[in-house]
C-alpha cells in the first residue's frame, strides 16, 4: 500500500519473515511459476512474432484506422482522467478523512462500477442516457444534448468504469495521513486550504498519482461499456480496442497487432510506473 | 502566563485541570491513559473542552460561558507531539521555512528559508538542512521539532513526551537543551511525561495527574518528599512505602509496620488509624551494626540484612531486609565502600522522624500495592 510510516516505525514482522524462511524453494516451486510465467509470455511474444514476421506493424503504424483510434484513445482517456480527478479527489476526501452516516454505503456505490461487467455497465448508462432513456429525451429536448454515439459518451462509458480506481486509492492515501501533520500545521497558523495544499495534498499525493494510473490505463483498454454505449463508429467513437476488435473481424490482422503492440508497451510502462511509484513514496517514509 | 481551568467530559474519561502556569516548564506527569495529551490539545485548541476557560498570554482562547473558542491557528502555541510531527515530504529546512512562509508570520519564500537554516544551524542541525525525516536519526527529529517550534515564536510551548522514543544519552543532552530553549523563549511550557526520571530533570515544578485530575501540584523536592497520596508517592517514586497503624509508645507516637515500629514527626493521627510512611532512600543514615547511636539520638534504629546492592554511578542504592519487610537506601559509593558493604552483611539504619512523610488512611485504592523497587 501507499503508506508514510513514521521514521520510528520498525517493521519487525518483515524481518521475522526473512529470518524464518530458509533454505532453497523446491523444484516443485520452480516449475510451477515457469508454467504460470510461460501461459503469461507466450501470448505476448506471439503478438509481436507475427507483428514482425509476416505483417510489419511499424508500416501500419499510420494507417488512418490505427492513428485515428489512437489519437481518439488519447483525447477521450486525458479528458476522462481529468474528470475523475476533478470529482474523484474531493469524493476520496470525504471517506478517507470524515465519519458520517451511510459512509459505508456510498462507498460501496462508488466501488460497484469496478465488479460490474463492462457490457451491464454500458446497458446501464444507454439505459439512463439514451435516446430513449430515462433522462435521455430530457437532455435533448430541453438541453439539445444527444449523448450516444458521441466521444462524449465514449468518456462517460470510460468514467463510469475507471473512476472508482482512483477514488479507492486517493481514498485510502488520505485515510493513511496521520492527524498529527495536520494538527500540527494548524497550529502553525495555516489557514485550513494552506494545510490541504501544502500538507494533505503531497502526503497523499503518491496515492493520488497511482490511483490515476490504474484509472488511466483501465480507461485506454475499455472495450464493453464503450460498444454498448458508444458504438463503433470510426473516428468518433472508435478507440483503440474498439478498433482492433473490428481490424480483426473485418480480416485485417495488421492493424490489430500494431495497435495491440502498442497497447502491451503502454500497459508495460504504466505497470513499472506504479511499482516505482509505489516505491519511490515508501523509500522516502523510510 | 497560561490560565487555566478546563474541563472535558468524554465517555471514556473525565478530565478537570486547574493551572497556573507562569514562565516555567511544568511537567505533567502521569500513566498513560491520565488525559495529558488530551489536556495539552484543549490548550492547543484540537480538543474542545466541555467547560471552563483558558488563557493564554492575556488572550482568552477558550471560554465556555463567553462562548470564545479560538480555531487552533490563533492560539499561537507551539505544539510538539509525541512523535515530533516533522513532515515527512519536507527535509528538515523547508519543514521550518514552511510555517514561516504560510503561517501566521507570511514571510516571504527566501526570507523564511534564510531563517530556517540559521535555526538549524543554532540546533546542531547545519549539515542536514537538506535530509529528509527518513534519512533522520530520532534525536536530530526532535531537533528539528524544537527548531521550528522556536522559529515560530509561539506564548506557551506544549510538548508531548518528545525524548521517549530515543536513547539514553541522546535523551540526556536534549532534556538539557530544551530547559535552554524554555528559557531563551521566556514563555510557559508545558512537558508531558511519565518518566519521574525525566520529570525531575526537566521540570521547574510538576503536576502530577491521575485519572483525569491533578492530585499534586509542586516543585520537585516537594512532591518527591511530601507526596499527597499513597498514589502519587507511587507514582513518583517518593522512596520506601511502609503500610501501618498509628500508635502510642512511651508517649511518642509510631507508626507500626512490617519493619517495626517508626518514630515519626509531630503527628495529628488518633491512635489505631491507619496511615503509610513514606521515607525517601537518601534519608536513611547507614552505619555497621555494632557503630554507636548517639547521633541519632531520635532516631528510628533498625537492624538488617543487606539483600543487595547496585551501584547507578554516583549513587550506590542498597536493599536490605528488615523483618518483615524491604527497605531500600542510597548512599555516595564512596561512604558505601568505606562501610565494606556487601551481600548477607548485617547493618544498622537510622530513620530520622524528619525523613518520614506520613500519609493519613487506608492504603491501597486504585494501583496495586507494591513495594519500592529500588533507587533511581
Amino acid at each position: 500500500m501507499l503508506r508514510y510510516r513514521s521514521s520510528s516505525d520498525s517493521r519487525p514482522g518483515a524481518e521475522r519473515l526473512a529470518g524464518s524462511v530458509r533454505g532453497r524453494p523446491s523444484a516443485l516451486l520452480w516449475l510451477s511459476t515457469a508454467v504460470l510465467l510461460a501461459f503469461i509470455l507466450t501470448p505476448i511474444i506471439a503478438i509481436f512474432w507475427r507483428g514482425f514476421g509476416d505483417v510489419q506493424i511499424f508500416d501500419r503504424l499510420g494507417d488512418p484506422v490505427v492513428r485515428e483510434s489512437l489519437r481518439l484513445s488519447l483525447v477521450t482517456t486525458g479528458i476522462t482522467l481529468g474528470v475523475t480527478i476533478i470529482f474523484g479527489t474531493p469524493t476520496a476526501y470525504l471517506l478517507g478523512r470524515h465519519e458520517f452516516r451511510g459512509k459505508a454505503a456510498v462507498s460501496t456505490l462508488i466501488d460497484l462500477p469496478m465488479v460490474l461487467p463492462p457490457a451491464v455497465a454500458g446497458i446501464a448508462l444507454l439505459m439512463a442516457f439514451g435516446r430513449r432513456g430515462v433522462l435521455g429525451p430530457a437532455l435533448s429536448d430541453y438541453l439539445g444534448i444527444e449523448l450516444p454515439f458521441t466521444l462524449a459518451a465514449v468518456v462517460i462509458a470510460q468514467t463510469f468504469v475507471a473512476m472508482p480506481l482512483y477514488v479507492r486509492s486517493a481514498r485510502s492515501g488520505f485515510e493513511a495521513i496521520d492527524d498529527e501533520y495536520m494538527q500540527i500545521a494548524a497550529t502553525m497558523g495555516l489557514s485550513r486550504p494552506a494545510v490541504f495544499r501544502a500538507v494533505t495534498l503531497p502526503l497523499a499525493l503518491p496515492a493520488l498519482v497511482s490511483g490515476a494510473v490504474l484509472t488511466w490505463a483501465r480507461a485506454l483498454g475499455e472495450f464493453g461499456a464503450t460498444i454498448m454505449f458508444a458504438g463503433n463508429f470510426a473516428g468518433r467513437t472508435q478507440t483503440m480496442p474498439l478498433a482492433i476488435f473490428e481490424s480483426l473481424e473485418g480480416g485485417d490482422p495488421g492493424a490489430s497487432l500494431a495497435l495491440s503492440a502498442i497497447l502491451i508497451i503502454v500497459s508495460f510502462t504504466v505497470l513499472i510506473a506504479f511499482q516505482w511509484l509505489t516505491r519511490s513514496s515508501t523509500a522516502r517514509s523510510g | 502566563m497560561l490560565e487555566l481551568d478546563l474541563g472535558l467530559r468524554l465517555p471514556s474519561i473525565a478530565i478537570d485541570v486547574r493551572l497556573d502556569v507562569d514562565d516555567e516548564i511544568l511537567v505533567l506527569f502521569g500513566p498513560s491513559g491520565a488525559g495529558k495529551t488530551l489536556t495539552i490539545k484543549m490548550i492547543a485548541g484540537l480538543e474542545r473542552p466541555s467547560r471552563g476557560r483558558a488563557v493564554i498570554n492575556g488572550t482568552v482562547v477558550f471560554d465556555a460561558d463567553e462562548r470564545i473558542d479560538r480555531p487552533p491557528q490563533q492560539r499561537n502555541t507551539g505544539y510538539v507531539p509525541q512523535r515530533s510531527g516533522v513532515f515527512p515530504h519536507l527535509t528538515a529546512a523547508e519543514n521550518i521555512a514552511l510555517p514561516l512562509a504560510r503561517g501566521r508570520q507570511r514571510l516571504t519564500r527566501g526570507t523564511a528559508h534564510e531563517q530556517a537554516l540559521a535555526l538549524l544551524e543554532r540546533f546542531g542541525l547545519g549539515q542536514r538542512a537538506g535530509a529528509y525525516p527518513a534519512q533522520m536519526s530520532g534525536g536530530e527529529l526532535q531537533r528539528v521539532a524544537l527548531a521550528r517550534v522556536m522559529a515560530l515564536q509561539p506564548d506557551v510551548l506544549l510538548v508531548d513526551e518528545p525524548f521517549a522514543a530515543l536513547d539514553g544519552p541522546v535523551r540526556a543532552g536534549l532534556r538539557r537543551e530544551f530547559r535552554e530553549f524554555q528559557r531563551e523563549l521566556g514563555v510557559p511550557a508545558i512537558f508531558i511525561t511519565h518518566d519521574i526520571e525525566e520529570a525531575a530533570v526537566v521540570g521547574d515544578r510538576i503536576a502530577i495527574m491521575v485519572a483525569g485530575q491533578i492530585r499534586q501540584v509542586g516543585r520537585t523536592r516537594e512532591i518527591l518528599d511530601a507526596p499527597v497520596d499513597r498514589e502519587v508517592a507511587m507514582l513518583a517514586q517518593s522512596g520506601n512505602l511502609f503500610d501501618g497503624t498509628v500508635a502510642e509508645r512511651g508517649g511518642e507516637t509510631v507508626i507500626e509496620t512490617p519493619v517495626g515500629p517508626l518514630r515519626v514527626p509531630q503527628c495529628r493521627l488518633a491512635p489505631g488509624s491507619a496511615a503509610t510512611a513514606v521515607i525517601r532512600p537518601e534519608g536513611i543514615r547507614v552505619m555497621r551494626e555494632d557503630r554507636s547511636v548517639e547521633r541519632f539520638a531520635n532516631a528510628t534504629l533498625l537492624d538488617a540484612v543487606i539483600q543487595d546492592i547496585a551501584d547507578h554511578g554516583s549513587l550506590t542504592s542498597v536493599t536490605s531486609t528488615v523483618g518483615a519487610g524491604r527497605i531500600t537506601v542510597t548512599l555516595s559509593p564512596t561512604a558505601a565502600s568505606n562501610l565494606g558493604l556487601e551481600r548477607g552483611k548485617r547493618i544498622r539504619l537510622a530513620i530520622p522522624p524528619a525523613w518520614v512523610h506520613v500519609i493519613p488512611g487506608e492504603p491501597g485504592e486504585g494501583l496495586a500495592r507494591g513495594r519500592y523497587d529500588g533507587g533511581r
